[in-house]
Formats: structure tokens, sequence, C-alpha cells
């Protein structure tokens, strides 16, 4: 649901905004199979910090409401030509075509290749089947992704970011290590809330969260040398996994291909942002980067100096610069630095 | 606004901020290491922590450190050793890429610095790059190539060819290279990576057991950085760091008899960690703790008294 159906739900709210078509939709939709659990885990953020203490459903219910703002907003689109407030259906109906059968030559051959890569990366596996059961059957280990787990915990019991900010959760003892944003704990939170409301109490969605963040991170650095030629592409992601490193993930349990995603993007959307000065390039721009600064306090410094960087190499007259600075600022801020700034100030310190 | 809106000014302003940045980075960087230097940087080598990272000598503090993100090329891979001349290749040519490049160049060598200067202990933060680095890699040769193309005339078609085909050689060669020199851990990670026989390890079935172990409503049990136990239970535990403190193994006792510490939960490996020097004083002493089950590299240890 979150992974799917969320992500798509994102992928036609950012469509609408893909006029100038820099960026094809197809590749936006790969984008959002990311963006969909951050924006879930984002959104469970600002109800735990607002209205804490209430019971799952109310979790649970708000979210699927947000999702179904955005739906309603993408069926009431406001057309940019001026007529307001037209029940767009027809608009939505193409896109929701375009997006299923592909009509574009290029988007079928991105598509095939994909789904290549996909089976290939599966049928290399002689016992897929007893890959997944292992993978999702071990229990979580790892000292990294069980701290962050034990936080999701947490959060899940108290219903409360209290205990996040003082440092210390006195019913079960645990002492936090790092000062990075939740997000990412924040999804088996999630995991137990949706959990609770359909009987069952798992970590599966938790601990699948890598590997499927590694398959994006492959799929993405296709996409990106895609642009120059398939056959860098194929090269190029092949390549990855000449590190023993990025082998080794897809068997264990890390928040870094999460966090590297983000990061991967944000920097790659940074540079088409001022090549294209296309406003959805500027949008992804400030969503990965959003994300990445809240998953990780590399993610967060670098997110900040992106900005500055952005602003500065953004070739425009200075008020449009300024104007799109503080809407990335502002992004920042809502989607991943009210962490820090509020930890800082109200929580345990700064980030070192 | 029409002094706002002078592009010119505007290019030479970016120019003098850039500066500014990379001349606050460099001095922070001076600092940083003058501070080391002083604090008796190279002491902290024979910290056992940093023989495990494989950062315990001068030069594999350098290359596997601060510059781990190029060269920790047993982990990494050898590809990444390719990144040094393709950012030379855009220092070389600066004015001849466009500000989209030469922003992520920017962002890149930031990341680069941070990395190196705050996150140089762990590799793992060095591996937040490695996705850009090898898309950096094959863009930068597909530029190097269009260029060399764009240059060469129908003469030199032949030496065209010849240098793309050894180039694309060269990247498969380290790809293949680096493969072999770990195929160890590639074959271990796809035979045992996900091994069923996890789901029941010893060191998982421990920590459930503690569960069953009646600790009594004040008794508390001390975990020593083993995670696992808040994850996989809902025991409450006494962190170590939160008597970390404790100037003596005296001092310590006293505090793990005031809290009510009956029982410790320890991995194997303490006594090599010298910030568990004190607490693995108490360890061996009979008297005072013994072992009462042992599983998975873990111990659990009960409390006298």
């Amino acid at each position: 649901m979150t992974n799917i159906i969320f992500s798509g739900i994102i992928a036609f709210g950012l469509i609408q905004y893909n006029s100038k078509k820099n960026i094809s939709n197809f590749k936006i939709f790969l984008l959002s199979l990311g963006l969909g659990p951050a924006f879930t885990s984002i959104i469970l953020y600002w109800l735990l910090f607002m209205f804490p203490y209430k019971p799952d459903v109310f979790y649970f219910v708000a979210v699927l409401i947000f999702y179904f703002l955005i739906l309603l907003k993408i069926i009431f689109h406001k057309k940019l030509n001026g007529n307001k407030n037209l029940i767009n259906l027809k608009k939505s109906f193409y896109l929701f075509k375009q997006l299923i059968f592909l009509k574009k030559k290029n988007n079928i051959k991105l598509f095939l290749i994909v789904i290549i890569i996909i089976g290939l990366v599966f049928s290399i596996y002689p016992t897929f089947n007893q890959y997944s059961k292992g993978y999702l059957l071990k229990p979580l280990e790892g000292h990294d992704v069980q701290s962050y787990g034990t936080e999701g915990k947490i959060y899940y019991k108290e219903k409360t970011f209290k205990h996040r900010y003082n440092g210390e959760h006195p019913e079960s003892g645990y002492i936090r290590f790092s000062n990075h944003s939740p997000l990412f704990p924040l999804l088996l939170t999630w995991e137990k809330i949706a959990g609770s409301i359909m009987g069952k109490d798992t970590d599966y969605y938790f601990k699948s969260i890598t590997p499927f963040y590694g398959l994006l991170i492959v799929i993405f650095v296709f996409s990106v040398l895609s642009i120059k030629s398939v056959y860098l592409a194929f090269l190029g992601s092949a390549a990855l996994f000449s590190s023993s490193v990025f082998f080794s993930k897809f068997f264990s349990y890390h928040i870094d291909l999460f966090r590297i995603f983000f990061f991967s993007t944000s920097i790659i959307f940074l540079a088409s942002s001022i090549e294209t000065k296309d406003r959805m390039q500027i949008i992804l721009f400030c969503i990965t980067s959003g994300f990445s600064a809240a998953s990780h306090s590399i993610g967060a410094i670098v997110s900040g100096f992106s900005g500055l960087i952005f602003f500065l190499f953004y070739e425009d007259a200075m008020i449009n610069r300024i104007k799109h600075f503080f809407f990335i600022i502002f992004s920042l801020f809502i989607l991943g630095g009210f962490h820090y700034f509020y930890d800082t100030i109200w929580g345990t310190g700064w980030i070192f | 606004m029409d002094i706002l809106r002078n592009t010119k000014r505007n290019n030479f302003l970016c120019k003098i901020i850039i500066i500014i940045l990379f001349a606050i980075l460099i001095i922070g960087l001076v600092q940083y290491i003058q501070k080391l230097s002083d604090s008796g940087f190279y002491n902290y080598l024979n910290n056992g922590h940093y023989k495990a990272r494989n950062i315990d000598t001068p030069s594999k503090l350098w290359f596997n450190g601060y510059l781990g993100i190029f060269s920790r090329n047993h982990e990494f891979g050898y590809l990444n050793l390719l990144a040094i001349p393709f950012l030379l290749y855009i220092i070389l040519l600066w004015g001849k890429f466009n500000r989209a490049v030469k922003a992520v160049f920017i962002v890149y060598i930031f990341s680069a610095i941070l990395i190196g200067v705050k996150g140089f202990f762990n590799s793992r933060y060095a591996f937040t790059l490695y996705p850009l680095t090898i898309i950096a890699i094959f863009w930068l040769l597909y530029d190097f190539l269009k260029r060399v193309n764009a240059i060469s005339n129908k003469n030199n078609l032949l030496g065209y060819k010849i240098l793309s085909i050894l180039l694309y050689l060269l990247i498969i060669s380290l790809a293949i290279y680096s493969i072999d020199v770990r195929k160890k851990s590639y074959i271990y990670w796809w035979k045992h990576g996900n091994s069923l026989k996890y789901i029941k390890g010893p060191r998982i079935e421990l920590i459930h057991s503690l569960e069953r172990l009646n600790i009594g409503d004040n008794r508390k049990i001390l975990v020593v950085n083993i995670i696992d136990f808040f994850y996989h239970t809902n025991i409450k535990g006494v962190m170590y760091s939160s008597l970390r403190f404790c100037e003596n193994s005296e001092n310590l006792w006293d505090r793990i008899e005031k809290e009510n510490i009956r029982y410790i939960l320890a991995s194997d490996n303490i006594y090599t960690r010298p910030y568990y020097k004190i607490l693995a004083e108490i360890m061996k002493d009979n008297l005072k703790v013994e072992i009462i089950k042992k599983a998975g590299g873990l111990k659990l240890y009960k409390v006298s008294g």
C-alpha cells in the first residue's frame, strides 16, 4: 500500500506540474516509488508532533485522508491556462493512461529495460523465494538498524516524541545514540500502526526497505546515465555491484540505502534544476533534499549547502533566485530541517 | 532592482562567495587537523576500535579514512580510483563545463571534505558518495570521449575508436578485478546472507530467554551495548552509557549495587575496548559476577549479592 498506492498518488500529483516534460512521467513514477514511504513517514512525524497520544486508528485514518486530499487535488486540478475549478477527470484519465500504457517510445524502451534489469536481478537468484523468505524471516540484526528499530518501537508505544527530545526513554531504559531525524524509524512505527488495524504485528515492511531502496538506486543510476546512452546506463548500473559493500547491503538491514537514495537524487536534481530551470525539477530538488535531510545528518548539512549552491549557480534575475532559494529553505525546513532546529533549541542539542 | 538583475555582477558575486566558502572550509580543515595533532593525534591509532576499522596506521588512516571515498578500494571497488582523474578533468576544463556540472562538482567536493573530516572513522559514511561517484565516472567518461571525437577528424577516427575501447575495457577490468579481489565476501553473502539458520540463532534465543527469566520488579539488568535487547524484548534495562562516567571499578560497583542491577548482558569483545576497561575489571572478578549463560558471542552474568 505505502510503496505502490501512496507512491502512485504522489506520482500523479507531481505529473500535474510536469508541463515542460524535461523529465518523463515514467521517470517521475519511478522516483515516486521512493517518495511514497518517505512522505508517509514525514506525515506521521508531523501528526505525532502536533497530535500526540492519540489511538492508532487516528494516525492511520489521518494518513489516508492526506493521500485522499492529494487525490482530490489531482481530480479538481486547476488548469494553468485559466480554466478555474475544472473537474479535470479527462486529463487525469489521460495521465493515468499515459502512465500505464506508456505511449511514448522512449518510455517503452526505458520501461522494458527496467523490467529486464529487475528480471535479471531476480532470475540470477535460483532460490529467490528462499532469499525473500530468509531475508524477511531473519530477525532484525545489526547495531544501527536495531537502534532505529527500537526508536520506531518507542514512538509506536508512546505516540509522542517527548522521549526522543529528552534523550532517554525511562520505560525501557533505552538511550538514543544519534541525533538524526526520525524519518527511517517512523517507517516501523507506520508498519506497527497499520499492523494494529489489520491485526498483524510484524516488522517485514521495515526490513524490506533496504533491498527496495537498493533496487531503486540501481534504477536511478540507470535512468540518469540513459540520458547519454542506454549501453552506458547498463554498464553503470551493473558497475554498482563491483563494490562488495553495495552487494552485501542487499542481505543486511540498514538505513544506508534509504538515505543514500535521497542524497544521490537530491544532488542530481540540483544539477537538472540549474540546467533546465524547469519548475518540476526544482520541486523534485526540494523534495529529495528535504528527505535527504530528514533521513540523516550528512544529508541535512549537504542539503543546506546544495540550497546555497543552487542560489549561486541558478541563472536568473536575483529576485527570482531569492524567491526559489526561500522556497528551497522552506521545503527543507518542513520535510526534514525542522527536527534539527527543534532538537538544537529544545531537545538534546546540535547534530555533532 | 537593476543592480540585482545585473548578470555579470551576479556571476562575480558568485565567484567571490565560492572562494570565501572554500577558504572557510580549508581553514576549518587545517585547524581541525592541528587540534587533533596537538592532542596526541596518532595516539588514537592504538585504539582497538580503529584497528577493527582498518585505520590503525597513519597511512591507513589517510587512505582508508580521510580519503576513503576514493581509496578504500577493498570495500568500495577499484572503480572509485577513477574519480580522481575525472575530478581533475573537470578542474582542467572548468570553463568548458556548464553551471550544473560545476554546481555538482562543488557539492561533491564539499561532501567529500565533510565526510572525510567528520565521518572518516566509519566507512559507511564514505559509502554515501558511492552511487554519485559511479554516475560521475561514467558520465565524464562519455563526455571525455565525446570531446575527443569532436576534435578528431576522419584521419584519426580509428585512434578514437581504439581509445574508446581501451577506456571501456579499463572500466570493465577494474570492475571485474574488484569482484575477484573480494569474491570470498560475495560468496559468503550469497550463501549465508539470508540463511534461515539465523531465525533461531543462539544470540536471539538468549535474548528471548531473558523474558522468561524472573528478574523481579525492582531488580535491573545492565545492557552493555546490546541493542538487540531493547528491540527484541520489552524488559527494562540500564544502558552502560548511563554509568560510563564512573572513574574506577569501585565507583562502578557502587553504582551497580545502588541501581539494584542483578544481571549483566555483554558481548565477548568488551575486554578489548578501552571504553569498557573499568567494567571489564569487574567482569574478571569471579566473586562479584558469574557467567550463567553463554551463546552467540553474548554472555549473561549474574551479579552476586
